[in-house]
């Protein structure tokens, strides 16, 4: 009798104990579930609050300054967040190949607050390697997942 | 044994209660975020379908060296003088702004003109304005009073 008592507590510890492992796991698996489903649906909602026009005037020559090689793009933040202004988070591509973040440089134009706030312009000098080619040409200014794109002729 | 898959049962009962009650609030909570961004943008969209501007006339007396650039609200949206930008010869430029004559005015209701002044040495050949909503128009320039 005392040892069909010792074995039932025995198996009554280990149910337990296996339970417990198995909600714990279960727990802490729902919690990362949770946090990835929160971080996504702010993430979603940021993008979706994310606009970028380009304004800059494809009939002026303003675009492409042959003496230093550079070229300049104007960007209106017509979204409803402020955006960064830091090159590392504005990705450019000209002509199919990635601007690496050290040869463009972002300046608010708009106002002196350095801030590109909504409804705010900023003026993007990309520093090519050479001079370019007479032809059409294209560069794409990805912020936030909001992409545009600029295309003109030289 | 029948006591010990009761209390297991338990156990996985509690722990399944504890996720559902994490879970729950996070999927609301992420639904909610993504409505509010769609609510938004729609918005956005809306604001920019109803907004048009026209050009009435952009003028360079080159006796003032002075660049005066004339647009109506032809659609639904109030918008901002501020917050309209002025491209001359495709650099961004800050000139000073009219709204039907009243230069402490910034909003630019529908059917009201708003008037860019813009001193510059230089005849320009061209003008593009872009609206907050991403609306854009661009005309040449007309050189007036030239000696």
């Amino acid at each position: 009798m005392a040892s069909l008592s010792a074995s039932s507590l025995i198996l009554f510890i280990a149910a337990i104990g296996i339970a417990a492992g198995v909600s714990g796991v279960m727990v802490d698996s729902v919690g990362g579930i949770s946090e990835s489903i929160t971080t996504h649906g702010d993430s979603v909602e940021e993008q979706l609050e994310t606009d970028i026009t380009i304004i800059s005037d494809t009939g002026s020559d303003a675009i492409y300054d042959g003496t230093n090689d550079t070229v300049t793009v104007l960007v209106k933040n017509t979204g409803a967040r402020p955006l960064p202004t830091d090159p590392d988070l504005v990705d450019v591509v000209f002509d199919g190949e990635y601007v690496v973040p050290s040869s463009t440089t972002i300046d608010v134009v708009s106002t002196n607050t350095g801030t590109w706030k909504e409804g705010e312009v900023i003026e993007l000098v990309i520093d090519l390697d050479g001079s370019l080619a007479t032809g059409e040409h294209r560069a794409t200014v990805i912020v936030d997942g909001d992409e545009e794109v600029l295309r003109f002729y030289v | 044994m029948g006591f010990s898959a009761s209390g297991a049962t338990a156990v996985i009962f509690i722990g399944l209660l504890v996720s559902a009650a994490t879970l729950v609030p996070a999927v609301q909570d992420a639904r909610e975020a993504q409505r509010d961004g769609l609510t938004e943008r729609d918005d956005r969209m809306l604001e920019q379908r109803n907004t048009d501007i026209e050009v009435v006339d952009a003028v360079y007396n080159d006796t003032e060296e002075r660049l005066v650039v004339r647009l109506d609200n032809t659609g639904t949206t109030t918008l901002d003088a501020e917050e309209t930008d002025l491209l001359v010869d495709g650099e961004y430029v800050g000139p000073s702004t009219t709204v039907d004559g009243d230069g402490t005015r910034s909003l630019w209701s529908p059917g009201t003109r708003l008037v860019f002044t813009h001193d510059t040495t230089t005849a320009p050949d061209r003008v593009h304005v872009a609206t907050r909503p991403g609306v854009q128009v661009a005309t040449n320039v007309t050189v007036t009073g030239v000696n």
